[in-house]
């Protein structure tokens, strides 16, 4: 079965990450922009890092066979600088014409602060203007709960249609109230701070498996490249056709993403 | 709701998942033990810490009769406000509970020495 994790920070991962995917079969992935581990001094840092997702992922993906998309914006931590914030948001529309660039993301909220609010409203209006596809970022642990719905919420104001925007890190609590609104949920397959795989499976089990992708979300943190399919074997231990593994690891993200006339698979 | 996905037998998931679950109850047990057997300076105000009020109160759900036990015990540990906050400055990380429980608790609570390091991408 050909994989897709689609959401994944090649940046800080090493050759050998792309080298042990392709031989697990994940053949496809997505990066949003996200946070270096510390914040950026100048819209120029951020030029430099969407030209590396641009041009230097996709083409190290390719010498694996995978294909690499990503998604562009400013992410929720360094979105308290609101002077940055506009610098930044300036030059995104002109990395989201490139072919690779799927949508806007991963944009949110990372404290829930009026600020993060409101540069997060910025993403959105570019959005809707261009039509993009949208992956959002919610906040963590004890701030998850009020950021996804002070997210929807906000989404909901810019009349994006739900079925174009992707929640991630859904959990226990917050995943019913994505899907009911709309939207799509995704699991993040994540040591101590998200989704184990078989929380994750649970999930799937409670909520079914339409509108929701799994994902690993591997970053600079302790994380797990292979989490997709260490998950997608939870389901085949519990006894899950092989069709049913298919429709969450491969078809449902492929139709998200397939929303892009970017997306080739 | 969509109908419940079900492909094993409750016996099944005994079978699978009871020793690495018996593991992380003694894992709870030691760790609260840890924190009684320390001492020195904060090793009061730490029984009282929102971090493990929250921890408590999350435990007293696996302890009830109630279903949904996953979803509940991530409430006792969330933000239950719903205005955003005037300012992020200088917060990047999550602490894991919400500092606000104890205005909800009864006696004191301590919330002052909480290091929020979370913070990975």
């Amino acid at each position: 079965m050909n994989f897709i994790d689609p959401h994944i920070h090649m940046v800080s991962r090493t050759t050998a990450d792309y080298e042990a995917m392709a031989l697990a079969g994940i053949r496809t992935i997505t990066e949003p922009a996200f946070w270096a581990g510390y914040d950026r001094g100048s819209a120029a840092g951020f030029r430099d890092y969407f030209e590396h997702l641009t041009v230097f992922e996709p083409a190290r993906a390719a010498k694996f066979g995978i294909r690499h998309y990503c998604w562009i914006c400013l992410n929720p931590k360094e979105a308290e600088d609101l002077a940055l914030a506009r610098d930044v948001l300036a030059i995104v529309p002109e990395f989201l014409d490139r072919t690779t660039v799927l949508g806007v993301g991963e944009i949110g909220l990372n404290k829930n602060s009026r600020n993060e609010l409101a540069v997060l409203e910025m993403h959105l209006q570019i959005a809707a203007d261009r039509n993009e596809l949208v992956l959002v970022h919610t906040p963590h642990l004890e701030d998850k709960l009020k950021g996804t719905r002070l997210i929807m919420d906000a989404v909901k104001n810019f009349r994006i249609d739900p079925s174009r925007v992707i929640i991630d890190h859904g959990e226990e609590h917050t995943v019913g109230e994505i899907l009911d609104r709309g939207f799509w949920a995704g699991l993040t397959l994540y040591p101590v701070s998200k989704c184990s795989p078989a929380r994750a499976v649970d999930i799937l089990e409670t909520n079914g498996t339409d509108r929701i992708w799994l994902n690993s979300a591997a970053d600079w943190g302790v994380s797990d490249p292979l989490a997709t399919v260490k998950a997608a074997n939870e389901m085949r231990m519990r006894g899950y056709p092989e069709e049913t593994i298919r429709k969450v690891f491969h078809d449902n993200p492929a139709a998200f993403l397939g929303q892009s006339p970017k997306f080739a698979g | 709701m969509p109908a419940q996905i079900i492909h094993m037998q409750a016996a099944e998931v005994i079978e699978r998942y009871f020793l690495e679950n018996r593991a992380r109850v003694i894992e709870i047990a030691a760790f609260l033990d840890r924190v009684g057997r320390a001492s020195g300076a904060g090793a009061e105000a730490a029984e009282s810490d929102f971090r493990l009020i929250s921890l408590r109160n999350a435990v007293g759900v696996l302890l009830d009769g109630g279903g949904n036990k996953a979803a509940r015990a991530q409430l006792a540990f969330s933000d239950l406000s719903t205005e955003p906050i005037e300012s992020a400055a200088g917060m990047k990380g999550a602490c894991g509970a919400w500092k606000g429980v104890c205005a909800t608790a009864t006696g004191v609570c301590s919330a002052s020495n909480a290091s929020c390091d979370n913070a990975e991408g």
